[in-house]
Formats: C-alpha cells, structure tokens, sequence
C-alpha cells in the first residue's frame, strides 16, 4: 500500500507536535498573564485537551492506515525511507526507514488506542500538567518508532528514547518508592540495551547496513561475533523487556508505583516490544540460531507462565499482583514463538495484542478504583461492588478477560498457542495448561476479597464512574476486547499475514539442515 | 429444518441477554446521574425507568425461551422423522492462524434435539417461576441477565460441531454459574463458594483443554464427527484410521481420559465432586437450573456426545464406569446425613449424575440420555419444591420446618412426585430411566450393578428422610426474618407461593409422570442412538426381575427410613449407639467423609498456597530480587571506591601508570 504521501512519518511525529505545541503554553510564571487571563475556558485544561486531541488524531491516522492496508500483499507498506547516514568507505550505513507489515499494523494500532486510554486516563492529573502530557506524548513517538523502523539504529534510537519519558512520568508522577522503582526500570533496561547494541553493531557492520531487510544470513556469518552469540545478546535486552523470568523484578516495582496511564502504556505496549523484536528482529534475522533455541524459548516461556502465576497468588497490593500477572501472560509468547509455526507464532503476535488491551483494562481499572479509595492493598477493601458496581462490571469484566474466558480477546490468543504449540512443545505445553488454572485463582481471589463480600460503610461515600472519560474508557476497551474474543479474524488475519514469511525462512533453513544431515548421513 | 432456526435459537437467549443487561446497567447508572453530568436532560429518567425498568430484564427472557423451546420442539419432531441421523448444518469459519482453521457451525442429532428440548423448556419454567421468587430482591434485573447468558452457553455448547466451539461454550457456562452461585456477592460463603465452583471444574477443564490440543496435533482436526468416525473405525495393531486421519491407542486413550476429567469436573464426580454442594448458596432456581438439571448435566452430554471415543478405550469406559458406580453410592450416602434440604437434593444430583456416568461407561448410551433427561424435569421438580418451601419458612434446614404438608398443598404434593420419581417407583418417569440404567449394568458389568442397585436403595431412604423432616410431624418455626432482608414474609405463618411458582411445579409434575412412557417399545433408544449402532436393535430390553427387585428394594428402604425417623426416640433408647458404631459413622459422613477438608485445607490452603506459593514467594522476592539488588548496592560501593581513582591528579595518574608499567613489567620476567 502506497498512499504517495509520508503518512507513516506523519503518525510517528505527530506526537512530536503535539509536544510542541504544549511546550508553547504559557506557563505559571510566564510574562504573558494577560494571555492567560484573556483566554477561553480554563488554561490549565489545555494541555490535556492538546495531547487528547494530538492521540485522537494519531489514532485515526492508525485506523486509516489499518482500514486500507493491502490484506493480499505480504511485505512492509506505507514504507518512508531514505539515507540518512552513507559512509560507503567505512561500512556504515544507516536509513531512514520506516514501514509496517502484517505484525506491526496491529501493533502501532494498539499504540495509538492506548495512548488514548492513557490520556484519557490522566484526566485528572493537576501536578504539572503540561510536562505530564508532554511526556507522554513523547511516549507515544518513541513506541510508535519501535514498531516500525526498517532500521536498526532507529529502532534502538526509539527504544532507547522510550526510558526518558518513562523515567520522568514515573519518578515525579508515581507514588511509593517511585525513584527506586524508576532508577531499576532504567538500569534494567540500559543494562539489556548494552547487549542489544553490541549486537545490533555487529550486524550491521557486517552487512555494511542497519536496514534489517537487507541483511543476509551470509553477512551474519561473516560479523565480528558468532550468530548465536549476537542471537543471545540482543534476546537479553527484549527478554528484559518482555520481561521472562529471572530478569522480570523490575516489571511489579516499576507497575506499583508509576501513575495509572504509565501503568497503562508500560503493559499494555512496552512489554509488546520485547515480544515483537523476537519474532521481528532474531527469527527474521536468525531463523537459523532460532530454530536451535526453540526448546530453550519454551522451557522460558513454561518457567514464567508458572512460577510467575504462582508468585502471582500471593501479591497483596492490587497494581503488583496484576503486574505479576502479566509476566506470566508474557510468558505465552515465548511458548507460541517455541512452536517455530505458523499458528504457534500468530498466536503469539496475538496475545500481544490482547494481553494489551486486557491488562490495560485491569490497570485502568485498578487506577481508577485507587483514585477512589486511596489504597490499593487487597486487605483494606472488600464489598467494593456495593458501592462503585460500575467500576466493579469493569473489574470483573477485566479480570474475566485476563484468566482467558471464552468470547473474549485473551481466549483466542491462548488457545491458538497451546494447539499450535503443542505439537512441538508437548511437554512444555501441557505443564503450561497449568497456568489457566493458576490464573482463574489469583484473578478470582483478588476480586472475592476486593470486590465481593458484606458492605463496608467505610466506603459508602465513594463516587462510581462518574466522569464521561471514564465511562468512554471502560466502553471502549470492553467492546474491542469482546471484539477479538468473538472475531478474532480482524486481527488474527494480519498477524498470519507478518508471521509466514518469518515461519518460511525458518522451515527453509530447517529442511536445509535436514538434507544436508541426510547427505552427510 | 434449515440451519437459521439453530441460530435463531441461540441468539433469542443472547438477545435477552442484552436487553436484561441494558436494564440492569440502567439501574447502576441512575445512581450516578446526580453527579454525573448536570447537562443530562432530567426528562429521560422516566422514559429510562419505564423502558429499561426490571421488566426489560424478565419478559424478553420468557417470550425468547417460549419461542425457543416451541422451535426446539418442532426441530424435535423433524428429527425423529430423521430417525436422529447426525446433521451437519452450516459450518462457518470464524478465524484461521496457519494450519489452524477454527469454525462455528451447528450439528444435530437425537442427542442435540433432545437437549434442546430440556433446556429451553426447564429453562422456561425456571424464568417464570423466578419472577416470583425473585420479586423485590435488588438484583432481580442481573439476575435475569446471568440466567438469559447461562442459557444461550448451553445452547451453544449442545449445538456445536467442533470441540474448540464446545469447549468456549463449556467455559461460558461455567462462568454463568460462578456468577450465579455468587449472586448475593454480599455473602461471604457464596462469593467463596463461586470460586470455588470455578477452579475446580477449571482444574477438569484443564484436563478437556489437553485432550483438545492433543487430538488437534495428532489429527489436525477438531471436528466431532470426524473424531467420533476415526474412534469408532476400530484399532487395528494399536492405530485407529480413517478418512485419512491417524491416530494411535495411546493417544486415543489419553483424549479419552482428557474428556472424561472434564466431564468428572462439570458433573461433580468423585474426586470434583466438591464444589456442587457449596453451590447451593446460588438463588434456588439457579440451583434447579443449573446445578441439577442442565449445567451439570454438560458433562454427561460431553462424554455421550463423545461415546465411541470413550468406548474406543477400556482404560477410558472402565475407569468412568467405576467413577459412576462408585460416586452414585458413596454421595447417597453423604445426602442421608444432610439437615439441609437443597444440600440434600445438592447430593442426590451427584448421585444420579453418577449414574449416567456409569452408564455411558458400561455402554448404555440410550439409558443414561433418557435418565439425563427424565432427571433434569424431576429434579428441577424438587429443587423448585425446597425454593417454595424457603419461601414460606425462610429457611432451607430441615429441622425447622415440619408438618408444611397441609400449609402448602400444591409444594407438597409436586415434591412428594419428585421424590417417588427420584425413588424409581412404578410408573413415574424416574422408573423408567434408572431401571434402564440397571438393566444395562446388569449386562455389562455384575460389580457396577451392585454399587448402583446400592444407590438405588439409598436414594429412597434419603429422600423419604427429607420428606418426612419437611412435610410431617410439626411445624417447627422456621427462620425469623432479619430486619434487612427482603420480600420474604413472615415465616411463622406458612402459606403456599404464588402462582407464578406453583404454576411451573404442576407444569414439571405432569412431565415427570409421563416422560418416563417414551422409552415403552424402544423408539426412543433407536432414535437417540441415531448414527451410533443400538446394541439392542430398536426393541424395548425389560426385566421383570430387575423391576421388582429394585421397586422391592426401594419401597423397603423408604419404609426402613420412615421407621427410623418417625420411631427415632424408640429406637435411641434401646442404645444401638453404644454397641455400633452408629454416631462416629453418622460423624464421618456429615465431615463427608473428609474430602473437603483434604481438598481445601490440606491441599489448596497448606500444600499450595502455604509452601509452594509463599516458598516461590520468598524466592522471587529474596533471591531473584536480592541478587539484583545486591549486585546493585555492590555496584554502588566498587563505583566508589574506584572513584579516588578518578581524581584528576596529574601526579596520581602518572603514579599509577608508572606502577602499572612496573608490575607489568615484573609479570613479564617472572613468566
């Protein structure tokens, strides 16, 4: 799909503008008072309203781009590129290049509908208004930028530039041991990006290009480092990311104490890059070294689904135990991706997806239901139902939708894996089913003890949803998820789309393998 | 009948599902209206309230179950004239990822039609008489939106052609009940008692999640007619073939074992059986719904629907005959001990279940159907019967009720209907089917029958126990009514309930008395037998043996329970307690026989969530956490004291590189 026009661009920096744009208000101590006091409505609303609008405006672009998206064509579209750095005699070579595919559209979509959630969300945020918006708009650029650079030294541009706004909107905006929380996010995910880069370089030196649709596996060969090597450095930054356990402690710090819409943003499509680069980046790349790894991803994936949810059970602050949760939601991913085929891996893509929108709903939820209460520790609340049962219908709904119940979005992912894995997988697999088990006891649990139970008067005078955001937010994200629960295809159909050619290289170079076995046989 | 119809009665339910939650979320939103937004015009509340009132939630419900069930009738009909041959109508693909090609589509047979039938019809008495019983609780309006989405999941689930479309049905169904038995989440025991339902059918499930990705990787196909013909073709040196499809005996025995411990959890077979008891903390036509005559006959349905793969295996048939047998005796046993009456009937379900377990085990598919059937009316009969009698004395123990025979005629005598039908007494339609059972048993497997006829003896004393502790002697008070609860009325004076409750009793009466003459002349088996192969050739199998050995043995143990219970001062005096174990084992079953508490306190509480969840607890917060943390701060400490390194003294700089050069040096020669 070739709309003639940089659109891609456009819906990247967008947000940009939109930064802009805020960074252009007037401030509290700005000289120009009369521009304030002259203004119409209420100047401090602007910023909220300018990255309200800015994300709508993204989101529509993302909604047009994912309507008139080529379904027959395999490949990159809406692709903006150009050189940005030729130094021919040395070898390094990187472009300006961006582009989306079957993996990515739905994925930069997901974005743009979060970052809605996620302004919306903050909608009565008062600290600082206009860096807040401001960060998070810059949020949105630096993960729009991830899902669709061509090139290597982009996408580590933008995952790096990802850790500025998440550092500031966490250890200014949270709460808790906030700068703890914030400064471990980081050193996490430097310490990961260190490896990546060192893979990334040897790469593209060898290549003499950081487009990764130009690199081959004879120039793989040739780099300064092993491939299995580079393969196992750059999986430890998006291992990190995604996160697996043991490299997941960062993950609960950084969820319990960063405001709700960073909570919002950081599952709901942060983790999502960890999982995309490993189908984008090392099976794309390394089909080969993958391959080899299959046995190894999936004895991961079991280990986080698992112990992850067991860990899960025992949580006691609301925001930890579903940020708990979701290192073990993640862990499906590395279990459909072990599958090395085309269902194992499309329902990998998927649970991106739904896992997004499911556990940005729990957050949503969580952040809105401590707006209220001001606690989040699971033994202060009980019989909440009583008195914010709207809330409580959004909860239950939520919670529903994560523990994998049938006509909604996290089903579908699910089950896709474990019947295209467990051909290949049959042992990690079938302990994984554990995990169904263990996520319907800490989710119904939670909500028993939270939600359930007698009156308690201590909470008779809250307020249910009561604010349009609110309800706009809690509609939304219930209709899309019973969306891809009941019909998944809108989806599913493009995510199959990205991930064949990555399952065809992989089966090339297996069958390769295979014959050349046989010969040596 | 074309493929419109099947979804037609499908969607009736989901679309009162939707009007009943847009009522119920009416309710909620007017709350907020005050705060909400001032600007939202005052002139649509009454036009809200009269649209969207608790009406909204009810009548939708009703008129799509009638025209449901008027469907389901007539479909009914068009398949007996089919002699129940299988129909596959309309398959439509709902999404693919790869290989993996995931459809919807309708298949119906007798099995299907007659399943429709029982849902829709016990499903519509049950909504009417809920009106009544419902009327004045706060929840009336979602508690006809969980009923409306349980029924359209037990639609779906008997409707569907492909395992991956039962099994989210049989997951929505479950939900349904979680959400019913917590209703009144304001209870503590019945918000634990939803959980609890929930994980352990979730941990059956588990075991029909496994058979499902298993046969979908050995065959590829998730169709259930496929599965059903590649079964049935008979294994030849350990592979079963057919059609293309392959598959080996170990394999097909697994699957097998996979179905049935999803059927062992829905139908609350020993050891799942657990939770079925607890879920009478539901409203009570939930429980005559849903936890007697449909949902946990969902598990019955699967492993019928599944029949010759339960039968390609005699690891998989043995081992649920014996589940059958064994769980039949053994909740008898625990529903006599019982003071309250729904846990009573609670049992009783677990027992009958039971038998149409062993019997698909021992290979009578056309018995268990037929009882599955003639159970749901009779048992959704008496459950309905204990809500009329709560409704009157507030209460569900028997000891304090007594003597309601007069109080509340009509009660009494449905009940008393039920009960002989339960019983299995000549001619009610409770005989027919449960002496079927035994027929079969009696032919296939001697040890099966004994524990059965066992039950059989059982289930007549027990409930003979309970009718008398209900309807007879005096009437002992029943619960006084605390200031905050709602629409009951005093119960100190007793009265039959309104029409909309009775009306739907004398409706299941009439059915539980005539249902049973299908079966004379064996058309009934022929057809629910449809594809499969009738063992019996379409003709009527009876025993006059059987007949009067098990109506001797019934009307004996109910007589041997009357005496006990109407004598019991007599009899305790004479001291039989001092001499038998009698009160210790009474104790051992009213502890039921400690499976709860091995379950719950030994294995969830201290072996789960104690050891292993605090132990991984511990580790990922002290070692995986603590390694981070301390490689952090030690991190910090050699930053530090590496920085006198970093001092920017020229003469320091030097110094060092002169000593570096010199131990260099030294390293050179010495090596």
């Amino acid at each position: 799909m070739d709309p003639g026009f940089p659109v891609l661009s456009l819906l990247i920096f967008l947000p940009l503008l939109g930064v802009l744009l805020i960074a252009l208000l007037p401030g509290r101590h700005t000289p120009t008072q009369w521009l304030v006091q002259n203004a119409p409505g209420n100047p401090t609303d602007y910023p909220r309203w300018i990255a309200l609008g800015i994300s709508l405006g993204a989101l529509i672009i993302a909604l047009v781009m994912f309507i008139i998206f080529d379904r027959s064509a395999s490949g990159f579209q809406f692709i903006d590129e150009f050189d940005w750095i030729s130094a021919e005699a040395v070898g390094f070579n990187v472009k300006y290049a961006f582009g989306v595919d079957g993996l990515s559209m739905p994925l930069v979509l997901l974005t743009a509908f979060l970052s809605v959630v996620a302004v919306l969300v903050s909608w009565r945020i008062d600290l600082r208004t206009k860096e807040y918006f401001a960060w998070l708009l810059v949020l949105e650029t630096s993960v729009l930028g991830v899902f669709t650079s061509l090139d290597l030294l982009f996408f580590f541009l933008f995952w790096e530039l990802e850790l500025i706004p998440m550092f500031l909107l966490i250890s200014i905006w949270g709460s808790g041991n906030r700068n703890y929380s914030a400064l471990k996010f980081v050193l996490y995910t430097v310490f990961g990006s260190a490896f990546m880069l060192v893979g990334f370089l040897a790469l593209g030196v060898a290549a003499d290009t950081f487009d990764f649709r130009e690199i081959r596996a004879d120039s793989i060969a040739a780099a300064f480092l092993p491939a299995p090597v580079i393969f196992s450095f750059i999986l430890i930054a998006f291992a990190i990311k995604l996160p697996v356990v043991p490299l997941h402690t960062w993950l609960p710090d950084a969820h319990t104490d960063a405001p709700t819409a960073v909570s919002v943003i950081l599952a709901g499509v942060l983790l999502k890059m960890g999982g995309y680069g490993i189908l984008r980046l090392l099976f794309t790349l390394m089909p080969d070294v993958g391959a080899d790894a299959d046995l190894a991803l999936a004895i991961i994936g079991t280990v986080s689904i698992v112990y992850g949810a067991i860990v899960t059970m025992r949580q006691t602050d609301l925001k930890r135990l579903i940020a708990y949760s979701s290192v073990s939601h993640m862990g499906f991913v590395l279990l459909g991706v072990s599958a090395l085929g085309v269902t194992g891996m499309s329902g990998a893509a998927m649970q991106l997806v739904t896992h997004g929108l499911i556990t940005g709903m729990l957050f949503v939820m969580v952040g809105l239901v401590y707006d209220r209460t001001h606690t989040r520790q699971i033994a202060d609340m009980k019989g909440l139902m009583h008195h914010i049962p709207l809330l409580g219908i959004g909860m239950v709904f939520a919670g529903l939708a994560g523990l994998g119940l049938p006509a909604l979005a996290g089903f579908v992912a699910e089950i896709t894996i474990f019947l295209g894995a467990f051909g290949s997988q049959t042992a990690a697999v079938s302990v994984s089913l554990l995990g169904v088990l263990l996520a319907a006891g800490y989710i119904l649990w939670a909500l028993q003890r939270t939600f359930f139970g007698p009156r308690d008067d201590k909470w008779s005078h809250l307020p249910d949803a009561n604010h349009w955001s609110e309800y706009t937010i809690i509609g939304a994200l219930m209709a899309l998820i019973v969306l891809l629960g009941v019909y998944p295809s809108i989806v599913m159909d493009l995510l199959e789309m990205g991930v064949e050619p990555i399952v065809r290289s992989i089966d090339a170079v297996v069958s390769s393998a295979g014959s050349v076995g046989a010969g040596g046989g | 009948m074309p493929e419109t119809i099947f979804w037609v009665i499908l969607f009736l339910p989901l679309t009162a599902f939707a009007l009943a939650g847009i009522s119920a979320l009416n309710q909620n939103l007017q709350r907020q209206i005050p705060e909400w937004d001032p600007s939202y015009p005052r002139s649509w509340k009454p036009i809200a309230d009269q649209f969207c009132g608790p009406r909204l939630a009810s009548t939708p419900l009703i008129i799509a179950l009638a025209v449901a069930f008027v469907l389901a009738v007539i479909n009914l009909i068009d398949s007996i004239g089919l002699r129940g041959l299988p129909l596959n109508i309309g398959s439509h693909e709902l999404f693919t990822a790869g290989e993996l090609v995931v459809n919807v589509g309708v298949r119906i047979d007798g099995l299907t039609s007659v399943m429709l039938v029982v849902v829709t019809g016990v499903s519509l008495l049950v909504q009417v008489y809920s009106t009544g019983y419902m009327d004045g609780d706060h929840g009336y309006r979602r508690y006809f939106a969980f009923m409306a989405l349980f029924t359209t999941s037990m639609l779906g689930l008997v409707l569907a052609d492909n395992l991956l479309m039962l099994f989210a049905f049989w997951e929505l169904v479950g939900l349904t009940s979680y959400l019913l038995i917590g209703f009144w989440f304001h209870r503590p025991a019945a918000a634990a008692a939803a959980k609890k339902a929930f994980l352990v059918t979730r941990l059956g499930d588990l075991g029909m999640l496994a058979a499902m990705v298993l046969i979908y990787s050995k065959t590829g196909t998730l169709d259930i007619a496929a599965i059903n013909a590649l079964a049935d073709s008979g294994a030849e040196a350990g592979m079963f073939a057919f059609n293309g499809l392959l598959i080996g005996q170990t394999a097909m025995t697994l699957f097998g074992l996979g179905l049935i411990a999803g059927a062992v959890g829905k139908s609350a077979q020993f050891p799942l059986h657990i939770w079925l008891p607890d879920a009478m903390e539901g409203p009570t036509p939930v429980s005559a719904l849903v936890h007697s005559a449909t949902m946990v006959a969902a598990g019955v349905y699967l492993l019928a629907r599944f029949f010759p793969v339960i039968h390609a295996s005699s690891t998989a048939s043995d081992l649920i005959a014996w589940i059958g047998a064994g769980t039949a005796l053994g909740a008898a046993i625990l529903a006599l001990v019982q003071v309250d009456i729904k846990r009573v009937l609670a049992y009783s379900t677990i027992s009958q279940l039971a038998y149409m377990m062993f019997a698909i085990g021992i290979g009578g598919y056309a018995a268990a159907v037929f009882h599955l059937m003639t159970h749901a009316f009779f048992k959704a009969m008496l459950f309905l019967g204990s809500g009329s009698v709560n409704h009157s004395t507030n209460t569900f123990d028997m000891r304090r009720m007594g003597g309601l025979r007069t109080l509340m005629p009509i009660t009494f005598l449905t009940f008393a209907v039920g009960t002989l039908s339960l019983a299995g007494i000549f001619p009610l339609s409770g005989f027919w089917s449960k002496d079927e059972i035994l027929i079969e048993a009696w032919d296939n497997n001697k040890g099966v029958f004994v524990l059965g006829l066992l039950a059989a003896g059982l289930t007549a004393a027990y409930m003979v126990r309970a009718v008398y502790m209900t309807f007879f002697g005096e009437y002992k008070g029943g619960e006084p009514v605390a200031p905050s609860e709602h629409g009951n009325e005093d119960p100190s004076h007793p009265h039959e309930s309104p029409r909309s409750m009775t009306t739907p009793l004398l409706i299941l009466m009439v059915i539980s008395v005539v249902a049973g003459f299908l079966t004379i002349g064996g058309e009934f088996q022929t057809w629910v037998y449809g594809a499969l192969p009738d063992p019996h050739d379409g003709k009527f199998h009876w025993s006059w043996g059987i007949f009067l050995g098990s109506t001797a043995l019934a009307l004996a143990a109910g007589f041997a329970a009357f005496t006990f219970i109407h004598h019991r001062d007599r009899i305790r005096s004479w001291g039989i307690g001092g001499v038998w174990p009698i009160p210790e084992a009474q104790k051992f079953a009213t502890e039921l026989f400690y499976l709860d508490s091995l379950a719950e306190n030994f294995l969830a509480r201290r072996v789960f969530y104690r050891w292993i969840a605090q132990g991984s607890a511990w580790f990922d917060e002290r070692v995986v956490d603590g390694i981070v943390n301390r490689a952090w701060r030690e991190g910090i400490t050699v930053s530090s004291a590496a920085r006198f390194v970093q001092n920017g003294w020229v003469q320091a700089g030097t110094l060092s590189i002169g000593l570096g050069g010199m131990i260099i040096w030294i390293a050179v020669v010495l090596f």
